[in-house]
């Protein structure tokens, strides 16, 4: 199983990958107020078919090559299932995919979010030629409003100029930025 | 929540990171760069395969390595020896190594990277290079 719910956004993130996107979301909804947790990840892939689709929770469908079993939707269905949610997929053929997990936010079986930053960097350095935008809303029990972070790989790139996340300075430093911003969410903007 | 004035601060680590790496011509010649690529599939994440890649970077930053790039691929087919990793050292064949944790990221860039000395992990010698 994974730790982290970041480590689920990850390899969800992989299928779209490989699924050949160009365009990758990922939106995390923490609601206190009405306990959820919500993390989707839209994708403008090629789309699985309506056959696969039906049997997409079963470990036995795969599109692996190098061994017939695929853990990482079936893990992620348990996860929501056992938190009181459930896991949602829409897909169309040519047109993309959209995974929708749903759990409730204060339940003892939910896995803390976990490093999202790390999740997020690994994927914008690996694949340049993806454009990725997370987008990630916060609000407290007794907050009127949610407080959001959102960041797109086209933001970065418009500053970095050519030079590729990889480099590790860029790479370590675009990791922190997401990390702080994400503390940042949980205090209340001072007037 | 002050985004907009710390993603300018991206700006001055991006300018630092020219300087110190003027010599290195990037992108068109990847052949010349120290490839390593960690394998993120669900076996991987599990097992840890997103810290060992932070830890590379981190620690490729700390010995100012200049001319390798960390990323990723997907399954390779050792599910059992998770978190893999592929290392291409300039004009060689990849090397996988197995079972790689924050301690043997060390040991690969102390001594197979800086001094070409395999180490133990290995996992096939006649491993070609996915996709």
């Amino acid at each position: 199983m994974m730790k982290e719910l970041a480590l689920h956004v990850l390899d969800i993130a992989e299928n779209s990958v490989r699924g050949e996107a160009k365009h990758i979301e990922i939106v995390i909804g923490e609601d206190l107020k009405t306990n959820r947790f919500t993390m989707d990840i839209n994708d403008d892939g090629k789309g699985i078919p309506e056959e696969m689709l039906k049997t997409i929770r079963n470990p036995f469908t795969t599109t692996r090559t190098h061994r017939k079993v695929g853990m990482g939707i079936p893990f992620l269905n348990d996860t929501c299932l056992m938190c009181g949610g459930r896991l949602d997929i829409e897909s169309e053929v040519g047109v993309g995919t959209r995974v929708h997990a749903d759990m409730e936010h204060e339940n003892i079986d939910r896995p803390p979010l976990g490093d999202i930053a790390s999740t997020l960097i690994n994927l914008f350095s690996s694949y340049p030629d993806i454009s990725f935008a997370y987008r990630h809303t916060y609000r407290a029990r007794d907050w009127e409003e949610a407080q959001e972070f959102s960041l797109t790989t086209e933001e970065l790139n418009e500053i970095l100029e050519g030079m590729p996340l990889t480099t590790p300075s860029v790479f370590i430093w675009v990791r922190d930025f997401i990390r702080d911003s994400i503390s940042g969410l949980k205090e209340l903007e001072e007037e | 929540m002050v985004k907009i004035k710390s993603l300018a601060e991206l700006k001055k680590i991006k300018e630092q990171a020219q300087n110190s790496v003027s010599l290195r011509v990037k992108g068109d010649n990847i052949e010349n760069m120290i490839q390593i690529r960690v394998a993120m599939a669900t076996c991987g994440i599990a097992a840890g395969a997103r810290e060992v890649m932070n830890e590379f970077v981190e620690a490729l930053n700390e010995e100012h390595i200049d001319n390798a790039v960390v990323t990723q691929t997907g399954c390779m087919g050792y599910c059992y020896a998770e978190p893999t990793i592929e290392l291409t050292m300039p004009g060689k064949d990849p090397i996988i190594y197995g079972y790689v944790d924050k301690q043997k990221v060390h040991d690969i860039i102390n001594k197979t990277i800086k001094h070409g000395e395999l180490i133990d992990g290995i996992i096939n010698s006649q491993h070609k290079t996915i996709e």
